[in-house]
């Protein structure tokens, strides 16, 4: 990276996000998400992952528009939190 | 680049017709909505129904066209295959383009404007897959584009995602037309009438009405459902079984559609999922079936995830959803199959000449090192012809350290940044080069790392005049097959440095014998050759010689489109080099002028052409009585050579003119009048950018009372030109 802009990113290790998209995704799809940990439940699709920097961001967000799934909901989550799903990791985020 | 042909199956939308129709009267329209939404079909039948009357220039982008110099170019295009015999439209502004860099906005769209708004009939612009664009530079330039869009241009402004265009104002007084997916939904109507007209499928009102709420009007999912239901027995049971589901239709239903197939056909459009393009020989060549062609018209049928690329039935694409559903079926499947697939397509298609597809193929398999062998391999080939960008292109999809560990790149990026006039990035690709060890001959076919740098040398001289005479020594020493695709090239660095060195004889018969060795080729090498020759012949005073050797150049320039490479504006050169030696000085300069003001936006450039240019421009203006001009061009050509102390036969030349416009008196008859207060407000805005037109706006007056007080102050202050006038009148201290 050239210049600012970078000042919500931890040097070199990136943040890990949630991403929640309506509908369930099989596993085949699993492979567009590289590096994310998928699971899909009730309805909706759960990505989890560390992500390096905003551009990876918004590749994630563009093949999510390139395959016409409605994007519910894109969280950074807490410095601690480690990239995998489970309960304990569940406070309502607000909506996108 | 084209429209895809629409098939019958497709619904055609009328009432979505209607409304594409009536947003004519708006100035642009825009089709925004996720994939699978049927935009591309809906423009494409759009087209179709209007074409006779109203001609489309049809633009389909791609990650590329984020340069937008390669999206102009594709707009320019586009505009000029809806012209009858318009191959020149444009070809302005295709040159400019090149010459111009960062300037574009301010230069280049302006000239396309005009050169549009002169058009004598109204078009329509489409640009489909905008969301491909998403360098802030590509949209500024579509923004300049809209916000000045001349009036017989409707644009159409088809994506993904919202353009981020400035649309506010235009939304606001309702000069926008919008469709998005809330009107490209299907209705309840347009599924009965595909499942149930179309497709025969005999569904009945309720079952419809599920599908529909599931698929929430999707095109995309309607489509798929309509596939999988083909083959149902029971249809109600499956699109219950749809209903009670919360899966992703399209990777729901596009699975069931895999299911229904033969393994032979799943096998087929799973292995064949890695292409881009799909054509009969090359899904051979990938899947190692033979007849592939007759399976793909089959689909093409069948399917309407298959789209025809051509009337022909040649090639074919998958719908983006399919195929991505198809790729990552096979990606986590079978993920180590990938490369190889990959790989052998990028086989098949080096072999047929697409070397666009073989690269690309070798850049997704991450198979580097191949992509990087194809690229020294074949970039000369299209280097020479006037493809630099290309090649350009494809040494940005390697990643930065394939290419400076390897020699045969580096020198390969080297040639282009000389071409395009980056000096001080080339002389940092020649050090790369040669501090790679490299063994034998390049993939080129050239014999060596040193002789391919030491031709380079030779051929720009940015080491000098001196030094160009020898790297043309070592080039010759080092590359002695004369059946090398290097040896013209040779030949042409031994021509230059000689020329400029004043060793004419020599020159002439390495130019000779090198333009003997091109063989009707190398049509960039040739054109430098050409010119040469043309230069000595003006030097020798055979002044028509001179001419038809420079107009044999011009029309290399012209038939390669090598406009567009700035090292090109050595043939125009040597034109009017010629046209001044015959007399001709008003063109002469015109031609001049044009080469030394492209020349001068690039300083990188090799410095010898430009002062070949700026004397015969000085010569040509002093010869008609500008003595004013001729000076400041002389001065300019006196700056080069302080930066460039070596330059053989050149200080002498300048010298003589030097003394010559000294000696020479202001021609006779000559007014020098005092300028009125409006020629002097018109002077002021001559300083500056202003077009005619737009210094008229300024001043509140029509473009031709400018007119004549521009050819008014030019009289009055001895010059024949914008340029001209400015630098006398900041001599005479005016400004």
């Amino acid at each position: 990276m050239k210049s600012g802009g970078n000042q919500m990113m931890h040097k070199g290790t990136g943040r890990v996000y949630r991403i929640v998209v309506r509908s369930e995704l099989s596993n085949v799809y699993a492979v567009a998400f590289e590096g994310m940990e998928m699971v899909a439940r009730d309805g909706d699709t759960v990505l989890t992952g560390r992500i390096i920097d905003q551009p990876q961001l918004y590749g994630i967000l563009e093949r999510i528009n390139g395959l016409g799934l409605e994007l519910l909901s894109v969280q950074a989550l807490p410095d601690d939190a480690r990239p995998s799903v489970g309960k304990d990791l569940e406070p309502e985020e607000p909506e996108l | 680049m084209r429209a895809p042909v629409p098939r019958p199956e497709q619904l055609v939308r009328r009432e979505l017709l209607g409304l594409l129709r009536d947003g004519l009267d708006t100035r642009v329209s825009v089709i925004s909505a996720p994939t699978g939404y049927g935009k591309t079909t809906l423009l494409a039948h759009w087209r179709r129904v209007e074409e006779a009357e109203l001609p489309f220039a049809w633009v389909s982008l791609d990650e590329q066209d984020n340069d937008p110099i390669r999206l102009w170019r594709h707009i320019v295009e586009a505009l000029r295959r809806t012209l009858l015999g318009g191959e020149d439209f444009g070809a302005g502004v295709l040159v400019s383009m090149s010459a111009v860099g960062k300037e574009f906005a301010e230069i280049t769209l302006p000239m396309l404007i005009n050169e549009v708004a002169e058009l004598p009939h109204r078009v329509v612009l489409v640009l489909d897959d905008y969301q491909y664009v998403s360098a802030g530079k590509a949209h500024e330039s579509v923004a300049y584009f809209l916000e000045h869009l001349p009036e017989n241009v409707h644009l159409v402004v088809s994506g993904r995602s919202d353009p981020p265009l400035p649309l506010g104002r235009l939304r606001a007084t309702g000069e926008m037309n919008e469709i998005r997916s809330e009107q490209l939904a299907f209705t309840e109507e347009e599924v009965a009438c595909l499942l149930n007209e179309r497709m025969r499928l005999d569904i009945g009102p309720e079952d419809l009405s599920v599908l529909h709420e599931r698929a929430e009007g999707w095109p995309a999912g309607i489509y798929l459902a309509s596939l999988s239901l083909q083959d149902k027995e029971d249809k109600h049971a499956f699109i219950e079984a749809f209903r009670g589901s919360n899966r992703y239709v399209v990777g729901l239903l596009g699975e069931e559609v895999l299911a229904g197939l033969t393994e032979e056909v799943r096998r087929f459009l799973l292995e064949t999922s890695v292409l881009r393009r799909l054509t009969g020989p090359l899904c051979d060549a990938v899947t190692g079936r033979e007849g592939s062609a007759g399976l793909l018209r089959e689909l093409a049928h069948s399917n309407l995830f298959v789209v025809s690329l051509d009337e022909q039935g040649e090639w074919y694409r998958y719908h983006h959803l399919f195929s991505e559903l198809l790729l990552y079926e096979l990606r986590s499947a079978e993920p180590e199959l990938v490369p190889n697939l990959r790989g052998r397509a990028s086989v098949w298609l080096e072999g047929e000449g697409y070397m666009e597809g073989a690269i690309r193929q070798a850049v997704a398999a991450a198979d580097f090192e191949r992509a990087g062998l194809l690229i020294a391999r074949h970039w000369y080939g299209y280097a020479v012809t006037g493809h630099s960008a290309t090649v350009e292109r494809w040494l940005e999809s390697l990643p930065d350290r394939t290419i400076v560990r390897n020699a045969a790149l580096c020198l390969v990026e080297a040639w282009l940044c000389a071409l395009d006039g980056r000096r001080e990035e080339c002389e940092e690709y020649l050090t790369l080069a040669d501090g790679i060890a490299h063994a034998g001959p390049l993939p080129d076919g050239t014999a060596s790392v040193e002789s391919g740098a030491a031709s380079l040398r030779a051929v720009f001289g940015f080491g000098g005049v001196g030094d160009m005479v020898e790297a043309a020594r070592r080039a010759d020493a080092l590359g002695l097959d004369r059946t090398s695709p290097q040896a013209p090239l040779v030949k042409l660095g031994q021509g230059t440095s000689w020329y400029f060195s004043g060793n004419i004889a020599q020159a002439r018969r390495a130019l000779e014998g090198g333009l003997r060795l091109t063989n009707g080729g190398h049509p960039i090498v040739r054109m430098g050759m050409l010119t040469l020759l043309s230069l000595i012949a003006g030097d020798e005073g055979l002044p028509e010689e001179a001419e038809s050797l420079a107009r044999e150049a011009l029309a290399l320039v012209d038939r390669y489109k090598l406009r567009e490479i700035p090292q090109a504006t050595l043939a125009p050169i040597a034109l009017g080099r010629a046209l001044a030696g015959r007399g001709k000085l008003e063109e002469a300069q015109e031609k001049l002028e044009n080469a030394c003001s492209a020349r001068r936006r690039l300083p990188g450039l090799s410095p010898w052409p430009t002062l070949v240019g700026l004397l015969a421009l000085a010569q040509a203006r002093a010869a008609r009585g500008d003595r004013a001009e001729a000076r400041a061009t002389l001065a300019e050509a006196r700056a080069i050579l302080e930066a460039f102390p070596d330059a053989g036969t050149f200080p002498e030349l300048l010298e003589r003119q030097e003394r010559e416009l000294r000696a020479r008196k202001p021609q006779e008859g000559q007014l020098d009048g005092e300028l009125t207060e409006r020629e002097l407000d018109v002077l002021r805005l001559l300083c500056g950018e202003l077009s005619t037109r737009q210094m008229a706006q300024s001043l509140y007056v029509a473009p031709s009372t400018v007119r004549t007080q521009i050819k008014s102050i030019y009289r009055k202050l001895g010059t024949s030109s914008r340029s001209g006038a400015v630098e006398e009148a900041r001599a005479r201290g005016l400004l």
